[in-house]
């Protein structure tokens, strides 16, 4: 980990107030799945860095994809390839599919960005993708996913791939035999988790999450970015930067 | 050319120290520098048992700066000392324990206890909320100021340095109370209270509704009651609230700081303290001049 100047090698729109950015590798960084970016604004007065996952990294460089939902990430968007801009990374314990033998990875929504370096750097397991989106305006990052692990897609309208909520049509598959998941691995909004916990299909899956808090340093020193997580010493707030931001869902105070 | 200040007979390699909070107990910023760089180092605050602080949403950013409500989350005194009081120690550079408590007794028995550790100073945290008082901060009444000052200088055989809230009437009043309690150094500023809201949802971002207000939107603010302070005290200053790069430890100085910390800014940038230390080292050098002879040298205009 520590602090580099990245160039913006592409930074486009894939979706609807989505987009993907692609920074050059700085020599030996080698991120796992689920670790995430911290990137420094230009404009002096956001004086917090914005964290992002790792969405994937290969040959090219390192991707981030990302919505624009305030005013951090809408300038994000207006940065143009041939750019610097400074990050920290690879922060975050991260999280290897290797520890399980068919383990689903569901994405809600920009959750699904964590996903493809996660399937990427799957070697033993054999993982198959679940991603669920509100609409096809949100679609993004399915064609990277089918091109490393298979992959199922719905949107909530129907408006592409299958329709319905994607908990709702992995508890399907999963009640129908067609897929039988030692683990699931999670990132999306809380509503997902809230589905994942109360449907009975999901009941036995050990379940993993990847969790957003807002953060500060990034690197487990202010503890700003704490979320209650059950312990063998009752519970306890633990950083979602260093401690995290993985954790088993049935752990977490949500 | 020096670069090196003295303060309640400790030496400061530099006048940088890294703010109470914004550094944990060092371990995450040794891996991106040797903390040998720095000053000093001064401690998430401590308490006597562990803390778990405050529900989260607990940070939110706001014009150049940042609402925080960690709420002194801690691992406690005992686990301090058994962890990180050796680490710290070995680590070449000045260590300052930040204590805080809800009762008088509290402040005592933690001084006793960092009076056993390594650590070369201890800084009192008095904005915390005082349970024997309706919950007002320690650090309001100058009585009060004075009297956590006291039972902690009894207690405790480390040079002790009084950190003041600003959010007070008139903050010479506590630095002299400071003063009187004994303290062998005040630093100063603390966050000051805030809030921000969500006009959508109608409500205060932070879990806790307010929150402590940092970063360089503080600093005008706290450059004007180090000055205040320096004309109502002897002990030393130590500078804190906003500070970015070195030509701001400069301000600090020269409005009477002699030494400063370096708080918010670690988190928008890892290498901030150790890139400020390093700058001012700089300016020294090209200038050769001794760092010392800024001190308090602000020349009002008429
Ligand atoms: C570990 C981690 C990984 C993430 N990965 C992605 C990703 O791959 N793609 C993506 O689109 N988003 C991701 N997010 C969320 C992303 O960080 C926020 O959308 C972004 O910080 C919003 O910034 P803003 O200035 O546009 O929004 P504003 O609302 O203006 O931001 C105000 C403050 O709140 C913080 N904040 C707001 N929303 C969030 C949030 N959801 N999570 C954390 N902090 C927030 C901001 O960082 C900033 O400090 C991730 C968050 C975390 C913690
Ligand atoms: C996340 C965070 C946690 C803090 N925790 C403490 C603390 O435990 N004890 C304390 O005395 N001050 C604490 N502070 C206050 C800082 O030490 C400092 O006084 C204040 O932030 C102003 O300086 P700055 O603008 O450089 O950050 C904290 C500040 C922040 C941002
Ligand atoms: S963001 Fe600072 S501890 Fe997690």
């Amino acid at each position: 980990m520590n602090d580099y100047k990245l160039t913006i090698l592409r930074n486009q729109k894939v979706g609807e107030g989505i987009y993907e950015m692609l920074l050059t590798r700085p020599d030996g960084v080698e991120p796992k799945g689920a670790q995430f970016i911290h990137i420094k604004l230009k404009n002096k007065a956001k004086i917090l860095r914005r964290p992002f996952c790792i969405c994937d990294c290969d040959g090219e460089g390192i991707l981030i994809c990302y919505a624009a939902v305030g005013e951090g990430t809408k300038e994000l968007a207006e940065y143009a390839a041939g750019e610097e801009v400074e990050a920290v990374l690879p922060l975050g314990n991260g999280w290897s599919a290797d520890g399980f033998k068919r383990p689903v990875l569901l994405g809600g929504g920009m959750g699904s960005a964590v996903l493809p370096l996660v399937a990427r750097l799957a070697k033993r397991a054999k993982p198959v993708a679940y991603l669920g989106y509100a609409n096809a305006g949100k679609v993004v990052l399915t064609e990277r996913m089918e091109s490393l692990c298979p992959t199922v897609v719905a949107t909530d309208d129907g408006s592409f791939g299958r329709k319905g909520y994607i908990t709702d049509i992995l508890a399907q598959d999963i009640t129908s035999g067609k897929v039988k998941p030692d683990a699931i691995f999670c990132c999306g909004p809380e509503i997902v988790y809230k589905l994942l916990l109360k449907n009975p299909a999901f009941a036995d899956i050990p379940i993993f999450v990847s969790l957003e808090k807002r953060m500060g340093c990034g690197v487990g020193a202010c503890l700003v970015c704490t979320c209650g997580i059950k312990t063998k010493d009752g519970v306890k707030n633990l950083r979602v930067c260093a401690d995290g931001p993985v954790f088993d869902l049935r752990e977490v105070i949500l | 050319m020096n670069t090196s200040v003295k303060i309640a007979g400790v030496t400061f390699k530099n006048p940088v120290i890294t703010a109470s909070g914004t550094f944990g107990f060092g371990k995450e910023y040794a891996e991106f520098y040797p903390l040998s760089a720095l000053g000093g180092i001064c401690t998430k605050g401590l308490t006597i048992e562990e803390r778990q602080g405050n529900p989260s949403p607990r940070v939110a950013e706001t014009p150049s700066g940042m609402l925080n409500s960690v709420g002194l989350q801690n691992p406690g005194v005992d686990y301090y000392l058994q962890h990180y009081d050796k680490w710290l120690a070995g680590q070449g550079t000045v260590v300052i324990a930040n204590i805080a408590g809800h009762k008088l007794e509290d402040y005592s028995a933690m001084a006793r206890k960092i009076s056993e550790s390594s650590a070369d100073m201890v800084e009192l945290n008095i904005s915390c909320p005082n349970v024997r008082s309706g919950g007002m901060a320690f650090g309001v009444e100058p009585a009060s100021v004075r009297r956590v000052t006291e039972a902690v200088k009894r207690a405790c055989n480390k040079p002790v340095i009084t950190k003041l809230t600003p959010n007070v009437s008139n903050i010479a009043d506590n630095a002299k109370a400071a003063e009187d309690g004994g303290a062998d150094a005040i630093s100063l500023i603390n966050t000051l209270t805030g809030m921000a809201v969500d006009y959508r949802t109608r409500r205060p971002i932070l879990a806790n509704n307010t929150g402590g207000l940092s970063g360089p939107c503080v600093k005008p603010v706290a450059l004007k009651m180090v000055w205040d302070c320096y004309n109502a005290v002897k002990v030393p200053i130590i500078g804190l609230g906003g500070i970015q790069s070195y030509t701001d430890v400069l301000e600090f100085m020269i409005c009477g700081a002699t030494a400063v910390q370096v708080g918010t800014a670690t988190l928008s940038d890892p290498y901030a303290a150790f890139n400020i230390a390093k700058d001012l080292e700089e300016y020294a050098r090209t200038n050769d001049v001794d760092l010392n002879e800024l001190i308090g040298t602000l020349q009002l205009n008429g």
